[in-house]
Parts: C-alpha cells; sequence; structure tokens
C-alpha cells in the first residue's frame, strides 16, 4: 500500500528539505519576495479578509456601483445643477460614499464575525496563538481598508469640487470625518453585537434589526446632509459645538467600550477579561469630565447642574456597576499569578482587577470620586472659572451661577448615596443568592443576570415608591415611601418631618447594608498574587514564533498603556 | 497535582459537566512522546469534550490537564504553541484557496517570512496537497478537506496533534493515506491522540487505546492487552460464536441447529450462519463431528476471533450501569 504515496510527496515535516524543482516555489520575484516580508508586518486575519473581500462578488459589484454611480452624478450634476455645482455634486458624493459607509462596511464586519460563529471557524483561530485582541482588531483593520477602498474612488471626484467655488477644505473635511467615524463607530457596533448573540436562531433576528438600524443611519445621514446643507456643516454655534463635543466625547469612548468587551468576549475562560473594560469605563468617565470641565467655560451654570451632572454619573454606574457585580468571583490561578504583588500597587491596581467584589469597589470609586471631582468643581468654580487668569479680552462673558453650597451638597450626597445603596443590594444580592443558585451557568450569563436583576430592583422599587407616595394621602405613609424615591429625595428641601422619616426608615438599613456589602468586598480587595509554576517561568517568553507582546499580567497592559496607542496587534 | 514529567498529554480527574449531564466524568490518562493513543468510544461518550479541553477551547469543571507539562487552563498560549486540534467539523472560508487558508493559518501562528513559506510547503508536501493549492476549498472533496485540516493543524509543527475521528466519512484509499500519515507522525516523535468510535479503525495505528463510555474511562491499554482480557475472564462455560458455511440446503441446516440445545443461531445467509456455542474447543470439535455425521456438507468452521468491535462491546457493557 506504500505505492500510494508517490515518491514526490515523501516530504518530512520537520526540517526536512524540500525538493523545489517538484512543488511550485510560491513566490519567484524579488518583488513578490518584497510584498511577502512586507506583508508579515499586517495581521493574518486583515490579509485573508482582503484577499476574500478581492473575490468577493458582493465587494466587487458594490464597488462597480459606487464608481457607475458618482460617474453619473457628475455628468448629471454638470448638465442641471447650474451655480449650485460645488454643493450640488458634493452632497450627491455624500451621499453616495454613505452607503458602503453606513450600511455595507458594518454589516460585513458583523456577518465576518458572527459567520465565525456559525461555522465554527473561531474555534481554529482561537486556539492559534493570536490574541483576542488582534482576533478583533484584524476585523476592524479589514473593514478599515474596505473604508479607505471606496474612499478612494470618491476622493478624486471630492477634491474636485474644492476647486469649485463656495466649498471651503473645512467643509469636506468635517463631512468625511463625520462619515468615517460614524463607519467606524457602527462596525465596532457591528462586531459587538456578533460576539455578544452568537446562536444562530438570535443571529437571524439580530441581524435584520442591525440591518434596519443601519438602514435608518443612512436615511439619516441622507436627510443630515441635505437639509443641513455641507457649506453650513460644521460652523457651529456655541451650544451646537457643546453638543457635538458631548457627542464626539460619548460616541469615541462608548466604541472603546464595546471594543473591549467583545475583546473579552472572545477571550479565553481563564483570561482576565475584566481588566481592560474597566480602563475604558474609567475613560469614559474621565472624558465625561474633560467634557464638562471645558463647557463649564462656555455654558451659564444653572441651578441644580452638579446634580443633573451626577445624576447622569449615578445612572451611568447603576449600569456598569450592575454588570460588574455580576462578574464571577471565582479567579483562575492563571489570573491570580498577575496580582498586582507589593502592598501600594495593590491599593490601587486591585481596583482594576476581575471579580465581583473588586468590581463593585471600582464602581463605588468611581462615584465617589465623581462626588468629589463635582464637588470641587462647585465650590472652587468662583477662583476657577472667573478667569482672571486670562486676558481682558479672551474672558468668557458668562460664569456660574453662586454655588448654594448647603442645597447642592445635600442633593448630591442623597444621589450618590442611592446609587451606592443599589449597588450593595446588587452585589450583596449576587454574592448571596445568584451566585450560590445560577453557580452552574456559564460565567459570561453572571453580568447579564445581574444587570436584569438589577434594573428591575431599581425600576421596582422606584417606580413603587412613587405610586406608593402619590396614592397615600396620609402624610406618614407618603412620607415613608418617598423616602425611597431617588428623584424626589435627591431634589427635595431639607425641611419638615420628611427628613428625619427619611432618616429612620432608609438612613438606618442603608447604612447596614451598604457596610456589609463593602466588608465583604473588601476581603478580595487585598489579595495577593500566587506563585507561578517553575515551568512557566523558565519559559518566560516561549512562544517566541510569535513575536507578540503578551500583556497578560496587570503590569504589562499598564505598562502597556502609554507607548502603544494603536495597538492594531501586529507590532 | 500528580504530572508525569515526561507525558505529553496528561489529563488528571477531569470532569466537565453540563448542568446535570457529566459529559465527561473523572477522566484520567496520558500520552508520551512519540505514543498514538486511541480514544474510542461511541458517539456522545465525552470524547469531543474531552478534546476541546485539551485544545484550549473548553475548561474542565474540575480536575486538570496539561500539554507538554503545561496547564491548559492556566497557560492556554502556551498550550496552543505546542498543539495542533483537528475537529470533528470542518469549518472554512468562502472564497479562499487551500495556499491562502494555510497560510492564514500560518500567519496566525505567528510563522513569519521564510519560516511561513517552508512550513506552508512542508505540510502541503505532506498532505499531498501541492497540486491543489490554488484549488477554491469549496470545491474539495471530502478527502481532501481532510488532508488539509490536518495541513493546517500541522502548520507550526507542534508536538501534540490531537484529531477528532479523523477517519469518519473517509473512503478506504484516503482511510489508508491517512494511517499512513499518523505513522509518519508518530515516527517523528510527535504524541498523537486520536478519536474514533470505531476501534478496528484504530488498531493499527494505536500503541495504545482509551476506551470511554458515558463519560468513564473504562479501560486504558494496549490492543493487545483489551484482546486478551476478556477471554482471560472467560474460564467457565463462556459462549462463543462459530461461523459455518455449507453448501446444503439452509432450512435443512437450521432444522438441524434445531435438534441441538447447546447452540443458537446468530445469524444466517445463503451459505452461512453465525451460530453461538460453547468457547470449549473440546466441545466445538464434536459439534462439528456431530454436523458430519448428519452429512451436513459444512466446508469452513471458523471461530470468530475475539474481534476489536466485540473486546468494545464487552468492555463498555460491563462496566456502565
Ligand atoms: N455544549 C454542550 N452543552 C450541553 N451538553 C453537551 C455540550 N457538549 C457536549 N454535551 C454532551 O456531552 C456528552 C458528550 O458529548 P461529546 O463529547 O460530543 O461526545 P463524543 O464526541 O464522544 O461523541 C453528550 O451527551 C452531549 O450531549
Ligand atoms: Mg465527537
Amino acid at each position: 500500500m506504500n505505492q500510494e504515496r508517490s515518491a514526490i510527496e515523501k516530504v518530512r515535516l520537520s526540517g526536512g528539505e524540500v525538493d523545489s524543482s517538484l512543488t511550485p516555489c510560491p513566490n519567484e520575484s524579488r518583488f513578490d519576495d518584497l510584498m511577502e516580508g512586507f506583508s508579515d508586518w499586517f495581521s493574518s486575519i486583515l490579509i485573508k479578509e482582503t484577499r476574500q473581500a478581492v473575490k468577493s462578488r458582493q465587494f466587487i459589484w458594490t464597488y462597480i456601483l459606487q464608481l457607475v454611480l458618482v460617474a453619473s452624478w457628475t455628468a448629471i450634476g454638470f448638465g442641471t445643477l447650474g451655480n449650485q455645482l460645488g454643493e450640488g455634486l458634493l452632497t450627491g458624493y455624500f451621499i453616495i460614499l454613505g452607503f458602503p459607509l453606513a450600511l455595507i462596511i458594518p454589516f460585513s464586519a458583523y456577518r465576518s464575525l458572527s459567520r465565525e460563529f456559525e461555522d465554527g471557524t473561531i474555534k481554529l483561530i482561537s486556539i492559534t496563538t493570536m490574541k483576542p485582541r488582534q482576533i478583533v482588531l484584524g476585523k476592524l483593520g479589514s473593514a478599515l481598508i474596505q473604508l479607505t477602498m471606496y474612499l478612494a474612488v470618491i476622493a478624486p471626484c471630492i477634491s474636485f469640487t474644492y476647486l469649485l467655488q463656495g466649498i471651503s477644505i473645512w467643509n469636506i473635511m468635517s463631512c468625511l470625518s463625520i462619515c468615517v467615524g460614524g463607519s467606524i463607530f457602527l462596525t465596532i457596533l457591528g462586531l459587538f453585537l456578533a460576539g455578544s448573540f452568537r446562536s444562530r436562531s438570535l443571529g437571524v433576528g439580530v441581524s435584520v434589526v442591525f440591518v434596519l438600524v443601519l438602514g435608518l443611519v443612512y436615511f439619516g445621514w441622507i436627510l443630515f446632509v441635505i437639509v443641513s446643507g455641507i457649506t453650513d456643516l460644521l460652523i457651529l454655534s456655541s451650544e451646537e459645538y457643546f453638543i457635538f463635543s458631548g457627542i464626539l466625547f460619548s460616541f469615541s469612548s462608548t466604541a472603546l467600550i464595546l471594543l473591549a468587551s467583545v475583546i473579552a468576549q472572545i477571550s479565553f475562560p481563564s483570561d482576565n477579561r475584566s481588566t481592560w473594560v474597566r480602563i475604558m469605563m474609567l475613560l469614559q468617565q474621565t472624558l465625561f469630565f474633560a467634557w464638562v470641565f471645558h463647557i463649564l467655560s462656555e455654558e451659564a451654570y444653572r441651578n441644580h447642574v452638579p446634580t443633573i451632572l451626577l445624576m447622569w454619573v449615578g445612572h451611568y454606574w447603576l449600569l456598569m456597576g450592575f454588570l460588574l457585580c455580576g462578574e464571577s468571583s471565582k479567579l483562575s490561578r492563571r489570573v491570580r499569578r498577575n496580582f498586582p504583588s507589593t502592598l501600594p500597587s495593590r491599593l490601587f491596581l486591585s481596583l482594576f482587577m476581575p471579580g465581583a467584589g473588586r468590581g463593585f469597589l471600582f464602581a463605588l470609586a468611581n462615584i465617589w470620586s465623581a462626588f468629589l471631582i463635582i464637588l470641587i468643581l462647585a465650590i472652587y468654580e468662583k477662583p476657577l472659572f472667573d478667569w482672571s487668569w486670562l486676558p481682558h479680552s479672551q474672558r468668557p462673558s458668562s460664569r456660574l451661577a453662586s454655588f448654594s453650597w448647603l442645597e447642592e451638597f445635600h442633593s448630591m450626597f442623597i444621589c450618590m448615596g442611592f446609587v451606592t445603596w443599589f449597588l450593595s443590594l446588587v452585589f450583596l444580592l449576587n454574592r448571596c443568592i445568584l451566585s450560590r443558585v445560577c453557580g452552574h451557568l456559564e460565567p459570561g450569563y453572571g453580568p447579564v443576570l445581574s444587570l436584569v436583576s438589577g434594573t428591575a430592583i431599581f425600576a421596582f422599587i422606584t417606580v413603587f415608591a412613587a405610586i406608593i407616595s402619590g396614592v397615600f394621602i396620609e402624610p406618614m405613609a407618603s412620607a415613608v415611601a418617598s423616602s425611597f424615591n431617588w428623584y424626589e429625595m435627591s431634589f427635595a428641601p431639607i425641611v419638615g418631618t420628611q427628613w428625619s422619616i427619611f432618616f429612620i426608615v432608609f438612613g438606618i438599613q442603608a447604612v447596614i447594608i451598604t457596610g456589609w456589602a463593602i466588608m465583604l468586598a473588601s476581603e478580595d480587595f487585598l489579595m495577593g498574587p500566587i506563585a507561578t509554576p517553575e515551568r512557566v517561568l523558565i519559559e518566560s517568553k516561549p512562544v517566541k514564533i510569535n513575536a507578540l507582546p503578551v500583556g497578560e499580567s496587570i503590569d504589562e497592559i499598564f505598562g502597556e498603556l502609554p507607548s502603544k496607542t494603536t495597538g492594531d496587534g501586529t507590532a | 497535582m500528580a504530572r508525569s514529567v515526561d507525558a505529553m498529554i496528561q489529563l488528571d480527574k477531569v470532569t466537565r459537566s453540563f448542568g446535570n449531564t457529566h459529559a465527561v466524568d473523572d477522566v484520567s490518562f496520558h500520552v508520551e512522546a512519540g505514543e498514538v493513543l486511541g480514544f474510542i468510544g461511541p458517539n456522545g461518550a465525552g470524547k469531543t469534550t474531552s478534546m476541546r479541553i485539551l485544545s484550549t477551547l473548553d475548561t474542565p469543571t474540575s480536575g486538570e490537564a496539561w500539554v507538554d507539562g503545561f496547564s491548559v487552563v492556566d497557560d492556554p498560549d502556551r498550550v496552543r504553541a505546542r498543539m495542533g486540534w483537528m475537529p470533528d467539523g470542518f469549518g472554512t472560508y468562502p472564497n479562499i484557496n487551500c495556499e491562502e487558508y494555510l497560510d492564514f493559518f500560518a500567519r496566525s501562528y505567528g510563522l513569519r517570512g521564510k519560516n511561513r513559506l517552508r512550513a506552508i510547503k512542508n505540510v502541503m508536501g505532506f498532505t499531498q496537497l501541492s497540486q491543489l493549492a490554488k484549488k477554491p476549498i469549496s470545491g474539495l472533496s471530502k478527502g481532501m478537506k481532510q488532508r488539509l485540516c490536518l495541513g493546517r493543524a500541522l502548520i507550526h509543527n507542534p508536538k501534540v496533534l490531537i484529531l477528532d475521528e479523523p477517519a469518519a466519512g473517509l473512503d478506504p484509499r484516503a482511510r489508508i493515506e491517512l494511517r499512513e500519515m499518523i505513522l509518519e507522525l508518530a515516527n517523528e516523535g510527535k504524541s498523537l491522540l486520536i478519536s474514533s468510535h470505531i476501534l478496528s479503525e484504530l488498531a493499527e495505528v494505536c500503541d495504545r487505546v482509551a476506551i470511554i463510555e458515558m463519560g468513564k474511562l473504562l479501560a486504558v491499554g494496549t490492543v493487545d492487552s483489551l484482546l486478551n482480557q476478556p477471554t482471560d475472564q472467560s474460564s467457565q462455560n463462556l459462549t462463543t460464536q462459530v461461523a459455518v458455511k455449507f453448501i446444503s440446503d439452509l432450512s435443512e441446516f437450521l432444522d438441524w441447529i434445531k435438534t441441538r440445545d447447546d447452540v443458537e443461531v446468530v445469524s444466517s445467509s445463503y451459505d452461512t450462519v453465525v451460530i453461538s456455542c460453547d468457547a470449549n474447543h473440546e466441545k466445538q470439535s464434536e459439534l462439528l463431528a456431530a454436523m458430519m455425521n448428519s452429512k451436513l456438507k459444512v466446508f469452513e468452521f471458523k471461530e470468530k476471533q475475539n474481534s476489536l468491535e466485540d473486546v468494545f462491546l464487552t468492555v463498555t457493557r460491563g462496566a456502565v450501569q
């Protein structure tokens, strides 16, 4: 039976010499050699998907369609637009460009990841030495390459309109950046959806909804381009500017959180899935404050602004906190090995390590630092924002209204107190009940379960308190009920018996529950690392065939932060 | 932690539960360097689940497993660099050919430049895919796909290979080729864990086999030791099966059998009847003599070898209750 293997094919796998006269050499010219070497710098997914895209009918047809549309629009425009030529052409180009950018690219990114789950190819990729981060960023990268190719078609035409009158480079650039930024955001959203809903049955529903959303976005884009008119675009009043920068901050930081969480979702169960997501949450909060600080210089500071800001922060951390409280408390040895070892590093970095207890404390730390920041801003707004350090001509005209210390302070405190109380409740619920009852569920379900039950508890208490206090005319019952209404208590004036009832009915149990939760959580807090096996230490960088940053220990992640900004995974 | 130093694959009391089903239940075995271990069990026995744990796709509910001394839970990246896995299903990408497919995985394993080209060339040579390099994957036959899949698992030259039902659905020729490739890999010092639900499929290539059913490991040992095992226990009145071929009329033969109460018909076709009779050879020769005496034209009387399937059935039926 040995004859069946022809002699040509008898090639030893390891180190054997291949007879090059028999097997065709994949690349002969020096140019090919160069290209091969060059391609080593890119992620394997990027290369594979670009190859696939170039061969796929869908891509080729969209591409041709775009070319045809651009050409016909240019011809039609010259015939009909007259003195509106520049703006008319540009509007058309942006509508044409919007189609692949808003629909095709995000949806192909979604399909490309969800197909990996359907076909089981994700298993083959995830057991290679590629990191989950490289997989996701590779998908994002190939979307960016497609985006560049679509842009390449339209760029000459767009730059041509610049030669016509009435279009400034600012108009063009801002419109383009909205297009590209929006497309990237939608692509990340698509990747997130694909990572979150993996079953085939759910996948169909999700893809329908996603297409609808994308269609709506595209429709909105068309309206926006036509109605706002490109020439007026982004010549912003200060109020619009403040809204615009807010949108920019929130979209970009949300994109980062989505990206971090889809990476976490496809990570190995024993991997550290939390740290990057928490870093991104912190970043989002920081950006939020940067934005607040920024607008304070522009906007008149209305009453209750500190409380309203904190309400926003409170809701944010309520949701994020529910998710964090649902993390599994059981840590893999892999994660434990990389715990911070010294006491000072533990004090700070423990908050970023996985686990429900540390997640709960992380949320609390964020809430109360937000409280402090806003309090300091509010108290010291005079010296901060009286602009005496600016020359007279440049000082902004509006100033912050005076901060009424007592009133605002108590509102802010009550607001944060309620958030802390809700988080403590949900943390205890997770620790004492859910983790026992639902312990056999796969670890990924914990945060979702916690989010659902937390939101239910929160909605139930708040709505119930509001209804009861409305229905009962009897002042005592009404006061007891409204003690549990976050919104009412935050804005209630500090007078009358309602406050003594509040302290007795709500305050005492809140202190007990919060104290208990913090006590339980702090047991986790000072946890140290465990020893790394010698076999692993000897081979500290064994995966040398894969010359990539490992980036799994907390020190490495933080060490990586300043130098690695793009993190395209191929460095 | 009971970990033998030289074992390339080691499982120690591995359990994996899905709710109340224990897909893998307290399984321990090891595979040494250059050894081929057959992992045999009926469908749903827990073979794939165990292999998924070894290939760092899943984690055990309890117990531990190591590949080349690295824990599959704690150091999956190190395990991955040393381990190739060939799943029972075969996922492909649209619009991609064999060479690009291998190239993609070579890059994904971090192979760069000349190393990558050499790896692709070697693997294509080994799996006889060179002529098919530019063929789209969708046009490949099952056997070719299987070879490509094996090639993919080999692309980073791993020390350990885990093949999940590699022979399923292959024609005889492809099966022979597979067997040869497996032997060649073992000769190169790789450790292989190969699963199948048919013991005979693997008997020739395996140094040892492990038999699993309903998540429980029933037996581990060389094929010979397992073959001998049941007959060791069958000292007294155990029965065996004998295939009798004759040129007499079938009904005549069956009628004769009915007159004997020590013989039972297991199956019959027009010229062969498989009967179950005493395992004792003395008794069998008496039986044959009786047939001859009754003028039945028997031309073959052959005790069925204690076949691998019987061993398999005996082992699996005996232990799981
Ligand atoms: N993801 C899963 N969820 C629930 N049950 C599973 C899952 N995977 C496997 N099982 C169960 O585990 C058992 C073993 O399956 P498997 O390892 O695929 O068997 P084999 O590969 O030996 O045919 C089966 O009873 C199967 O139903
Ligand atoms: Mg199976």
